[in-house]
C-alpha cells in the first residue's frame, strides 16, 4: 500500500539529512509504528509521503500511484492526520466535515460523516464553532477529517500528544477497530507502550536513517536475551551484583538488565535482602528499552 | 475511477474552496461588505457637502460626484478583491491548515480558480455597494450597465489573482499590507480615481497613461458615463500583457506548490 524507495531529504546546505535513504513497503491491513527520537525525520517522512515536504530524491507510492502523479485515486487512498491541531477556527464542526468532504470531491456525505461523528463522540459537538472545542475534541475532529474520505491508508503523526488518559484509550480502540476492518496503518508515536500495544510491526528511525524494521516480535528480540527487573530497595545493589546490569539508579528505584541466563544468580542475591525489598517486578524489555539500547548504541555504529 | 469521475471530483474540490472562501467573508460580512458601503456613503457625503458651496462642481462637463463615482467603485472594488485571498491565504498559514492542500485531490488550477474567483466575488459585491452607496448622491445611471458591470467583474479578477500571488509569497498581513501602501495605492489614486488624468503636469502625464491602474480606470469610467478619452492601443496592450504575465507567473508557482510545499 505504501512504498518508500531511497528516500533522502536535506533542508538546506549545511544541515544534515533530514532523511537518509530511506526504503520500507507497508501491505494492505498493516498496523505499522514509525519510532525514533526527536528530530529523527518521523514527521519530514510523513511530511513526504502526504506531499508536504518536497524530497530530494527517491520514490514514493500509495496504492500503485506515485506520488509525483497527484492522482485522484492516490490522494483518496489516504488519510492524514498530522502532528499539529490545524483546523479552521472560523466554522462549526460540521461545516468543516462537509468542506473536507467537498475538498475530497463527495457532495453528499452526510451518513458517513454521521457516522464517523459518532464512532469519534463528537456527534454532541456538530454545531459548536471549532474554537470552542477542547483540545482532546480537535484531535479528534484532525482524526475524522482524515477518515470521510474512506482511505485505505491512514496515517496518524503523534495523535495521541498531550491527550488524556481517557481518549488515550479511546482512540487505541477506534484506531485498532480500524485495522481490524481492514485499514493500513502508519503509527508514528512519542509514547512507546503505544506502539508495543496496538503496532504489529515497528520501525525505528534516527538521525533521518531507518534503523529497524522489523515485526514486533522480532524487534523485542533484537537487543538481546535479557530481563528488565525493577525494585524497590533501600540498598546499594553493586554489592550483590554485578554492576554493570545496573542501569537505573534513582534513591530507591532501580532499573537492572539482566541476562536471562544470570536470572538465578540474580534471585539468589535477592535473597540476601527479601527482607527489605518494598516492591519487585521481573518483565520482558518493551520498545521503551529497546528504543534507548538501539539509537544509543547499535543505532549509531 | 473513470474518467468522468474523475472530472467530477476535480470539479466538487474546487467548488468546495470556492464556497469555503464565500462562507469565510460572508461570517465576516459586516467587515467585508457593510463597512464599504458605510465608508462610501461617508466620502461622498463630505464630497457632495464640499462641492455644494463651490461654483464649479464638474469634470469634463460632468458632475464630480457622476466623474468619481465609478473610480470610487474601482478602487473599492480593488482593495477588497486584493484583500481577500490575501488574508484568507495567510490565515490560513498562521493556522497550519494550508498544508492541507498537498492532502486533496485538487488541480493546481482548481486551488487557483478557488481562492480567486471568491476573492473576485467579494470585490464584485463591494463593487455593487459602492454602486448603491454611490446612487444616493449621484443617481442610479450607467450609459452602459453591461459594460461596466463586466469591467468591473475583470478588475475584481485581475486584483483577485494579485491578492492570491501575494497570499501565497507572503508569511504575514503586516508585510503584505506593504504592497497596499507602496503599490496599489499609489498606482490607483494617481491612476485618476479622483482627478482627470490628463491634467497632470508633463512627464506625470505620460507616465500616468502607463500606469495600468490608469488604463482600467479610464475604460471604466467610460462605460460608465459614456463619453471621455479612452487609453491609446499602446497601454491597453501593455496592460493586457501584465495580466496575463500575472496569470501565467500565479500558474506557474501554484503548480511548483509555493505557499503550501516545504522545499
Amino acid at each position: 500500500m505504501i512504498k518508500v524507495e531511497n528516500l533522502s531529504k536535506k533542508y538546506n546546505e549545511n544541515s544534515k539529512l533530514a532523511l537518509d535513504d530511506v526504503s520500507f513497503e507497508l501491505q494492505k491491513g498493516e498496523f505499522a509504528a514509525l519510532l525514533g527520537p526527536n528530530g529523527a525525520g518521523k514527521t519530514t517522512l510523513i511530511n513526504v509521503i502526504s506531499g508536504v515536504v518536497v524530497r530530494d530524491s527517491g520514490n514514493v507510492s500509495i496504492a500503485g500511484y506515485n506520488i509525483d502523479q497527484n492522482r485522484v485515486e492516490m490522494k483518496t487512498a489516504i488519510g492524514i492526520v498530522p502532528q499539529e491541531i490545524a483546523v479552521d477556527n472560523f466554522f462549526t464542526v460540521r461545516e468543516i466535515l462537509n468542506l473536507q468532504s467537498g475538498y475530497y470531491g463527495m457532495r453528499r456525505n452526510s451518513e458517513y460523516i454521521a457516522y464517523i461523528a459518532e464512532r469519534l463522540s463528537l456527534t454532541d459537538k456538530m454545531n459548536s464553532v471549532v474554537r470552542s472545542l477542547s483540545g482532546g475534541m480537535k484531535r479528534r475532529l484532525l482524526i475524522a477529517k482524515a477518515l470521510l474520505h474512506k482511505p485505505k491508508i491512514l496515517i496518524l503523526d503523534e495523535p495521541t500528544a498531550g491527550v488524556d488518559i481517557n481518549l488515550r484509550h479511546d482512540l487505541y480502540r477506534f484506531v485498532r477497530e480500524m485495522n481490524g476492518e481492514g485499514m493500513t496503518i502508519l503509527l508514528t508515536t512519542h509514547y512507546l507502550e503505544e506502539a508495543e500495544e496496538l503496532c504489529s510491526r515497528i520501525l525505528l528511525i534516527d538521525e533521518g536513517r531507518l534503523i529497524a524494521d522489523k515485526p514486533k516480535k522480532e524487534f523485542l528480540k533484537m537487543a538481546g536475551d535479557f530481563l528488565i527487573v525493577k525494585l524497590s530497595v533501600n540498598y546499594d545493589m553493586s554489592k550483590i551484583i554485578d554492576s554493570s546490569m545496573i542501569k537505573e539508579n534513582k534513591g530507591a528505584n532501580k532499573i537492572l538488565e539482566v541476562p536471562k541466563s544470570r536470572i538465578p544468580e540474580l534471585i539468589s542475591s535477592l535473597g540476601q535482602i527479601q527482607d527489605i525489598i518494598d516492591d519487585l517486578n521481573i518483565s520482558s524489555p518493551g520498545v521503551e528499552e529497546l528504543f534507548v539500547r538501539l539509537t544509543e548504541k547499535g543505532g549509531r555504529n | 475511477m473513470n474518467s468522468k469521475e474523475i472530472i467530477a471530483r476535480y470539479y466538487i474540490s474546487f467548488q468546495t474552496l470556492v464556497i469555503r472562501e464565500i462562507k469565510r467573508f460572508m461570517l465576516i460580512g459586516v467587515q467585508t461588505l457593510v463597512a464599504p458601503f458605510i465608508s462610501n456613503i461617508l466620502f461622498l457625503g463630505i464630497f457632495a457637502g464640499f462641492f455644494a458651496g463651490h461654483g464649479d462642481k464638474t469634470v469634463k462637463g460632468f458632475d464630480y460626484i457622476s466623474f468619481i463615482t465609478p473610480g470610487l467603485i474601482f478602487s473599492a472594488v480593488v482593495s477588497s478583491a486584493y484583500q481577500n485571498p490575501v488574508f484568507s491565504i495567510i490565515m490560513m498559514k498562521y493556522q497550519d491548515t494550508i498544508k492541507e492542500f498537498n492532502y486533496f485531490p485538487m488541480k493546481p488550477l482548481g486551488r487557483l480558480g478557488g481562492f480567486v474567483i471568491a476573492g473576485a466575488l467579494r470585490g464584485f459585491l463591494v463593487g455593487i455597494m459602492t454602486y448603491l452607496a454611490a446612487g444616493l448622491f449621484s443617481g442610479y445611471s450607467i450609459a452602459h450597465p453591461v459594460f461596466f458591470w463586466l469591467a468591473v467583474a475583470a478588475v475584481s479578477l485581475i486584483l483577485s489573482l494579485a491578492g492570491y500571488l501575494t497570499g501565497i509569497y507572503m508569511y504575514s498581513v503586516e508585510k503584505s499590507n506593504f504592497i497596499v501602501i507602496l503599490i496599489l495605492s499609489p498606482l490607483v489614486y494617481l491612476g485618476g480615481v479622483f482627478f482627470n488624468i490628463e491634467t497632470l503636469p508633463g512627464i506625470f502625464r505620460q507616465i500616468g497613461f502607463y500606469n495600468p491602474f490608469a488604463v482600467m480606470i479610464s475604460y471604466t469610467r467610460y462605460v460608465y458615463i459614456g463619453s471621455g478619452s479612452l487609453p491609446g492601443l499602446f497601454p491597453s496592450m501593455m496592460t493586457l500583457l501584465l495580466i496575463l504575465i500575472l496569470f501565467a507567473v500565479s500558474y506557474r508557482a501554484t503548480v511548483k506548490g509555493v505557499g503550501i510545499k516545504i522545499k
